[in-house]
């Protein structure tokens, strides 16, 4: 039922600074994205690949995460070998070799960004993570459009389940006729006002308990632990790497 | 049951006057010419038809939606737009009908916690407000339980704990027992009777309203009336 099955386990990675990882992550994902050479985009990867052992993900929806991924990054595959208008390096007439290094490229940083991000901040739960960026001074409208999404999707998804078993107590297969198509569209058609109108309930209830726009942290901000410290100096190792790798190669 | 109109103190906590409202897509009108007046101290029941507006009424007199017609007197002023009602949020504390509504932390402590923090609470203080408001209802061993994994009779006892740790002096109370067991149907009654409390019980246990309140009134076709059985 619930949308974020990542925050619910317990690991050393859940014990890490919030602030600590969401830095470290925010650090990661700026040089993933922007780095240039396979050896320092294998260096952020072996990272990830270190800690998700450590966090203890629950496997199942770890895979679903990447093989809904990956499906989207067969499409690049499919297209973008054969693409050779806008790529570069047209002097080797081989069809592949450009476009199949991009597809290769932008798949291996995808999938990286998504073991960081699932890694480090899909294992805080959405009011921590919240609380934590207001701590890092983010402006806080954009920290409610935020939570405020995150819990809209998990009502969403909450009502489609709801629904969904009505529905199946009451027999409904789906089929390919016009039953099961108009029976779908009701679905979704109710499931929109249904989870707009419950959103607008949970706003209410918050309202009622002296909600104006601010959110409370209910522990004091986490000391820097031990473990936090051993955590940086081995990320940092990782970060000088692949940093040393871009600027002197 | 002991509560005796003249023994009451004198300061209203509550006073409705004229009210008059209907939802935007329909012609008539759920209430209209409606009056009430709570007293600190008082305990004042709501009985009523399925969907004669008895819910609509408490959310009006908590701010969430605004009626067409009349004036809310809510601790002392009158109350008309958004920043006005927010200060009487807290000091009225409103147990909405569905509490699948009312949770929306990921734990139990969270979640009562929330409330006592947004009245400026120091984390400490708030931790053990939330501790001393799970055991008056007996649930010290809940705080660290997900919202979201609660049964339908847990849920609403937490929200009930959401809004007394805020320390009300006025309690607004929709069908406050619903899904609970028998254990918890009795323990919720002797708690509410031992609590200091006032109160506006919207039920439809008679039996439970009359262990409880001093009077009870029918809110039928828009206004309510005295209840004499
Ligand atoms: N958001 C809304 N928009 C339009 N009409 C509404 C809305 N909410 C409630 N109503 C209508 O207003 C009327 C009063 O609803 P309300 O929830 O106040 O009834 P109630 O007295 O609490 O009933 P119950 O005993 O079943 O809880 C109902 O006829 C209902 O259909
Ligand atoms: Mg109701």
């Amino acid at each position: 039922m619930l949308i974020n099955p990542f925050a619910l386990t317990n690991s050393p990675i859940h014990q890490l600074n919030p602030r600590l990882r969401i830095i470290l992550a925010l650090l990661f994902t700026i040089l993933t994205i922007t780095c240039q050479h396979p050896s320092s985009l294998l260096i952020s990867l072996t990272y990830t690949l270190t800690l998700i052992p450590l966090a203890h993900l629950p496997y199942k929806p770890l895979f679903n995460r990447l093989i809904l991924l990956n499906t989207f990054m067969l499409l690049l595959f499919l297209t973008l070998p054969f693409n050779t208008s806008t790529l570069t390096s047209p002097l080797e007439n081989n069809i592949f070799s450009p476009g199949l290094h991009q597809a290769l490229l932008i798949t291996l940083k995808s999938n990286t960004l998504l073991l960081i991000l699932t890694t480090l901040i899909s294992t805080l739960d959405n009011l921590t993570l919240a609380r934590t960026l207001y701590q890092l001074k983010i402006s806080p409208k954009l920290i409610y459009l935020l939570l405020f999404t995150l819990r809209y999707i998990e009502l969403i998804h909450q009502e489609y389940h709801r629904l969904y078993q009505a529905m199946k107590i009451r027999g409904f297969q789906p089929q390919a006729n016009w039953h099961t198509y108009r029976t779908f569209a009701y679905l979704i058609g109710l499931l929109l006002t249904k989870s707009f109108y419950r959103a607008q309930r949970i706003l209410a209830a918050m309202r009622c308990r002296g909600f104006r726009g601010r959110f409370y942290p209910t522990q004091d901000p986490p000391h820097f632990t031990p473990s936090d410290q051993i955590f940086t100096y081995f990320s940092s190792l990782f970060l000088t790497i692949i940093l040393g790798i871009e600027w002197l190669i | 049951m002991a509560h005796l109109t003249p023994s009451h103190s004198t300061i209203v906590l509550l006073e409705l006057r004229n009210i008059g409202f209907h939802y935007p897509n329909q012609t008539s009108s759920i209430l209209h010419h409606l009056n009430l007046t709570l007293r600190q101290g008082e305990r004042i029941g709501i009985i009523g038809d399925n969907g004669c507006g008895k819910s609509t009424l408490l959310k009006i007199i908590m701010g969430l939606i605004k009626p067409q017609q009349g004036e809310l007197i809510l601790l002392g002023k009158t109350r008309r737009n958004e920043q006005e009602f927010a200060e009487i949020r807290g000091p009225i504390g409103f147990l909405f009908q569905d509490a699948e509504d009312q949770l929306f932390s990921p734990t139990v402590e969270e979640d009562i916690a929330f409330g006592p923090l947004n009245q400026g609470l120091t984390p400490q203080q708030a931790r053990k407000q939330v501790h001393d408001t799970l055991q008056l209802l007996g649930l010290e061993n809940y705080a660290q339980r997900l919202t979201y994994s609660l049964s339908g009779g847990e849920k609403r006892l937490i929200a009930l704990a959401t809004i007394l740790a805020m320390q009300p002096t006025l309690l607004l109370l929709d069908e406050p027992t619903t899904g609970l067991d028998n254990f918890h149907y009795q323990y919720i009654t002797n708690l509410f009777q031992k609590l200091p409390q006032s109160m506006l019980i919207v039920s439809h246990d008679q039996k439970f309203l009359t262990q409880l309140v001093d009077y009870t009134k029918i809110l039928k076709a828009g206004h309510l009336h005295p209840n004499h059985p």
